[in-house]
């Protein structure tokens, strides 16, 4: 077992017996599991640039001294893919993402062990005691208390996050990060700098690079699309809610919006175009266009057959509101209604006609008092002519009265 | 109503959105150690030093420009980058050094507050705790919002120094050519308290905090040209705050020849010179800028320490998430706001003690800043350019020099 923090200034030995150099660095392939030394950086005294020594040349490796089984300047030079990193340059003191934890934590050393003739990089080190040991003052960490034992963070729950310099396959290396719930994507993103967040969204696909952008500050979000191509942005924005990207486009510049929209699927950009008209405190800013609307000339059987067809795009199904050939908002009736309700009963005869429904310029505060009011999960959202445009959902009208996710989370320097 | 008209206003609203950072930390600048050497520049050597506000402000423009474009080229914090590019040693060493510096900050911020209390007759044992309280209540309880707010509105009390100053009635002719012509005078209080308000104006500090208010506010390279505007207007309003001092007591205290230990000094002293008002507003000044600055030091000092360590931080946290955090949290106030409530304790000392740390430290944040700002592996096209750098190392250079100065100073004479 070694910490890489100590293997630095090792003397290494070649062939002739003799001291050529000392260990600067270490080359680790993140191919694997847990990612094995290629090569070693060895300093010399005689050479301006370091020499990479590849792994096969290393006759004996302990933290006292390297031996190697050639003589170094005979020794052809590994040359580095684009799958390794510099173990102490790129990772020691870098911050990592914990993806057990679902944080960002900060490398204090690296733990690494000897796996068949190889040595592998196996866990981090977090603790405060590696502070101390660094620093050459394990003995008060000893004396303080014995709870400040090493704290490791197996390699297998963590999740580089790309530095500026790192030439390294981004896919590869953020494959981890992407299984984690957006929101916890969103919170570690709001942690990093702007060239890592590009990288990292880089690294998602469109759905879930999606879902992390709703889950991110406005400001951010803005930022974040703004930043890529337009193609992906584009379809990044098919897949968030209509809503969500009404708002976000809202954020950008004009001429990249319109950029967006032209670029979008003819469908979704009109979605987007319709909502974008109304202003974004009121109904209309706030609501949805992907609900269930029934005509009003369906049996209840037909109406459970058409849920089951358009299920998958509505925002949500408990409410299920009925319209004439017009799109006139006739009435409403919930999931648990059509479901007690005989095959063959019209829609009409069980709906509630007295809706409690807003007008699309209705302030989002007296939509939110209204959904509070009389315990709904939405509201629909009509225009001066009672046509139906979209609803409003309780988790949007939560966001008004309660600050969303982005508000509750305190600027760093106070949270 | 459309929101495409929003769009339009929302570009003229970026620049002030931007705005904060600058002003804030310009403000908590002039804190209670800044206003006590101003008082005394302007009590005991009149008009004599305001040339030397001009060079002040080139400096601090620079230095403070240096860290907003880090932090929003890179996005983290001075901390941060310190510990991802000169390891652990530096960073813990400078971390300690930031620990007690600061602490030495805090204990005068609490000594200027529990001052400005007693000018209004509010013993310090009523003061001290309650400004510790409002200091720990703002930080555990508020909002971000709400307490950016608070300082924005209460880096506006600072023009209190400004009516004081009008109400002085100095010569303002008079004033002008002061500023502009330079005049020195080779003895040694006068250099010291030359060092004084160089070391006052310009602490560490303030590199660490702008840098991560700008990193908060989300300001991208791409704007940065906009957020630049906000750091100069805040070095220009931070010296004009210490412009009024300085007039404020050379019109009246310098005049009559009035010696003073501090600032609460100079708020008595003015009010059978100047008036009433004069004097309250100053010492309300003094009350306002020392609980301003109580309440960003502490906590950002912990931030910016468990940032470079590896610490978790925040407000946000529980305690036995984040014990570091916390301790060094509590600990900062409680020994700031503790150690004035001895009686004996002087207050004076106090105030050199923590500029004389500012002035240790300052060369040493200076050196990491110009290595990180010029290393294109961070800055990519940002770096500094050639005659920038001419500039920045030059300024960096004699305030190192200034500092050392001032600390051989006392063995000197």
């Amino acid at each position: 077992m070694f910490f890489a923090s100590r293997l630095q200034n090792t003397k290494v030995f070649d062939l002739s017996g003799r001291q050529v150099g000392t260990l600067q660095d270490l080359l680790v392939s993140l191919q694997h599991e847990y990612p094995p030394v290629t090569a070693l950086v060895v300093k010399t005294p005689r050479r301006k640039q370091p020499k990479k020594v590849p792994w096969s040349q290393v006759l004996s490796f302990e933290e006292s001294e390297i031996f190697l089984s050639g003589y170094l300047e005979r020794i052809e030079e590994h040359t580095q893919t684009e799958q390794e990193m510099w173990l102490l340059k790129e990772i020691l003191d870098k911050q990592i993402v914990d993806t057990e934890g679902r944080k960002l934590i900060r490398v204090q050393d690296v733990q690494l062990a000897r796996v068949n003739g190889n040595i592998r990089v196996m866990a981090v080190d977090i603790s405060t005691h590696a502070i101390l040991r660094r620093l050459g003052l394990a003995f008060l960490s000893e004396r303080l208390s014995s709870r400040k034992a090493p704290h490791f963070i197996d390699w297998s729950n963590v999740n580089l996050v790309p530095g500026k310099v790192s030439q390294i396959n981004l896919k590869v290396s953020l494959e981890k990060l992407g299984l984690l719930h957006p929101a916890d994507i969103a919170d570690i993103m709001h942690e990093l700098s702007p060239e890592q967040r590009r990288a990292v969204l880089q690294s998602l696909d469109h759905e879930v690079a999606a879902d992390t952008i709703e889950e991110m500050a406005p400001s951010e979000q803005a930022t974040a699309l703004a930043a890529m191509e337009s193609e992906r942005a584009s379809d990044i924005l098919e897949e968030m809610a209509p809503d969500n990207a009404a708002d976000l486009l809202a954020d950008l510049p004009q001429e990249k919006a319109r950029e967006l929209l032209d670029l979008m699927e003819k469908e979704e950009a009109h979605e987007i175009r319709r909502l974008l008209a109304y202003p974004e405190t009121s109904a209309g800013g706030i609501m949805t266009t992907e609900y269930m609307a029934i005509p009003a000339t369906a049996t209840a059987r037909e109406a459970i057959e058409l849920i089951r067809k358009e299920e998958p795009e509505a925002e949500t199904i408990y409410y299920l509101y009925v319209v004439d050939e017009e799109g006139h908002l006739m009435g409403v009736f919930s999931l648990r209604d059509l479901i007690v309700a005989p095959p063959e009963a019209k829609v009409t005869s069980f709906m509630i006609t007295n809706v409690i429904k807003v007008d699309a310029m209705t302030p989002q505060e007296e939509v939110a008092r209204l959904i509070a009011k009389y315990n709904l999960l939405a509201i629909p959202v009509v225009d001066q002519g009672n046509h139906l445009l979209g609803i409003v959902t309780v988790d949007d009208a939560i966001d008004v009265v309660i600050p969303t996710a982005w508000k509750k989370r305190f600027p760093r320097i106070y949270s | 109503m459309h929101r495409h008209r929003r769009l339009t206003r929302q570009r003229i609203l970026l620049l002030l959105a931007l705005i904060g950072p600058g002003i804030i930390t310009a403000s908590v600048d002039n804190d209670a150690g800044g206003i006590a050497t101003y008082s005394l520049a302007g009590a005991h050597y009149g008009y004599s030093l305001l040339w030397t506000l001009i060079p002040i402000t080139v400096a601090l423009i620079v230095i403070q420009e240096m860290a907003a474009r880090m932090g929003a080229v890179t996005g983290k914090g001075l901390a941060d980058l310190i510990r991802e590019n000169f390891g652990i040693r530096a960073t813990f060493y400078l971390m300690l050094a930031l620990f007690l510096t600061n602490l030495a900050n805090t204990m005068a911020e609490f000594a200027g507050w529990a001052a400005a209390m007693e000018i209004f007759g509010v013993s310090r044992y009523l003061s001290l705790p309650l400004g510790a309280l409002f200091v720990w209540w703002l930080v555990v309880k508020g909002t971000y919002q709400a307490v950016e707010k608070v300082f924005l509105v209460a880096s506006g009390i600072y023009f209190t120094y400004v009516v004081s100053a009008y109400l002085c009635r100095p010569s303002w002719g008079t004033v002008l050519t002061r500023i502009v012509v330079p005049e020195i005078h080779w003895n040694g209080p006068y250099i010291m308290m030359l060092i004084g308000m160089v070391g006052t104006t310009i602490a560490p500090w303030m590199q660490f905090y702008l840098q991560s208010a700008v990193v908060e506010k989300g300001i991208k390279a791409r704007h940065y040209r906009a957020s630049r505007w906000d750091v100069i207007l805040g070095c220009f309003v931070t010296d004009l705050v210490a412009m009024c001092i300085i007039v404020a007591c050379a019109g009246t205290l310098y005049k009559h020849q009035i010696r003073i230990e501090d600032a609460r000094d100079a708020a008595l002293a003015l009010v059978p010179l100047a008036g009433r008002y004069a004097g309250t507003l100053f010492a309300i000044g003094l009350a306002n800028a020392s609980l301003f600055a109580a309440s960003i030091l502490p906590l950002s000092t912990a931030y910016y320490i468990c940032e470079g360590m590896g610490w978790e931080g925040g407000v946000s946290k529980s305690f036995r998430e984040a014990p570091q955090f916390f301790w060094i949290y509590t600990l900062l106030i409680v020994l700031g706001a503790g150690t004035i409530l001895f009686p004996q304790v002087p207050l004076v000392p106090i105030m050199y003690l923590s500029q004389v740390m500012n002035g240790i430290l300052l060369p040493f944040v200076l050196l990491f800043m110009l290595r990180l700002i010029n290393n294109p592996e961070i800055m990519g096209e940002h770096t500094n350019s050639p005659a920038y750098n001419v500039v920045a190392w030059s300024i960096s250079l004699a305030l190192i020099l200034l500092t050392l100065l001032l600390l051989l100073f006392p063995w000197l004479t």
